[in-house]
């Protein structure tokens, strides 16, 4: 079984200065941690928003094999920009809504991500953020569904 | 001219809602005094000297009293001064920023409870940058 990445860390491409414990800091990168349920309703949107923007007409099945190493999240992103079906705009504002959630996001790993910091991102980063964690979190787990659901299907 | 009517709080990265029009501060450079020094005849030299102990920047507002804020104020006391400030304002002719270090609260500050009553917060600082 597949094993659940629990966090990430993202290294800003561009820098800016946040506040810490009365100083300013460069915020050198973005640690988001795993959604939980207390998301849920962020997550659902993010979700369907990738599987909306799969390719229709065709079978297409993931992969049950290839594991979130085969996934961009660059192309994710790109995915998301072409379909007719997503608004990437709605789409990043809900990220960044839930990025800014208590226990999600935070600063060189001990800051809290507030709103103010989110709105400091550049765009490069905000979408590269937003795709590596469609690909870690959101995608991981309709992977881990799959096998589950292949060994189970194999042992019938 | 425009004139700069209101700027965004920022506190520890998070934007606070503050009363209109609460809004000062102060630079940070301090007092200053000048002394007339006599050359003879008459005639004198000026000396400049900068008061170093008074060069803090003062932010001072007020704000809605709401249990958040409350909260909010109650959690900026107990930091001593390690918060940090930011004001950021601008009018079409340009903008304004200011950054207010090592912040801490100092007042005994009054939380005012009624229809329009506030929490008046005076904060001293490093100079503004």
């Amino acid at each position: 079984m597949q094993d659940m990445m629990t966090k990430f860390e993202y290294d800003l491409t561009k820098q800016f200065d946040v506040m810490v414990r009365g100083q300013l800091e460069p915020a050198i990168s973005v640690t988001l941690n795993a959604p939980s349920s207390k998301n849920i309703t962020e997550c659902s949107i993010l979700k369907q928003a990738f599987f909306r923007s799969l390719p229709k007409g065709e079978d297409v099945e993931l992969n049950p094999d290839a594991t979130v190493d085969d996934m961009d999240g660059d192309e994710i992103i790109i995915l998301l920009s072409m379909s007719d079906s997503v608004e990437l705009g709605e789409v990043l504002a809900v990220a960044k809504k839930l990025f800014s959630s208590t226990g999600i996001g935070s600063i060189n790993g001990d800051t809290k991500l507030t709103s103010e910091l989110i709105n400091m991102i550049s765009m490069d980063d905000l979408e590269s953020m937003v795709g590596k964690y469609l690909v870690n979190f959101i995608l991981a787990s309709a992977l881990k569904r799959m096998k589950q659901k292949q060994l189970e299907a194999s042992q019938t | 001219m425009i004139q700069l009517t209101d700027a965004a709080v920022i506190a520890n990265n998070e934007v606070v809602a503050i009363i209109a029009n609460s809004l000062k501060y102060t630079e940070g450079f301090g007092e200053q005094t000048m002394r007339a020094a006599s050359i003879g005849g008459g005639k004198t030299e000026p000396i400049y000297a900068n008061d170093v102990e008074t060069s803090l920047s003062d932010l001072m507002f007020e704000l809605p009293t709401t249990p958040e804020n409350i909260a909010l104020v109650r959690s900026w006391k107990a930091n001593t001064n390690q918060n940090a400030f930011q004001i950021a304002g601008s009018t079409p002719e340009g903008e304004v920023t200011r950054t207010f270090t090592q912040a801490a609260v100092l007042n005994n500050y009054e939380v005012g409870i009624g229809s329009e009553t506030s929490i008046p917060v005076e904060i001293k600082s490093n100079p503004a940058i």
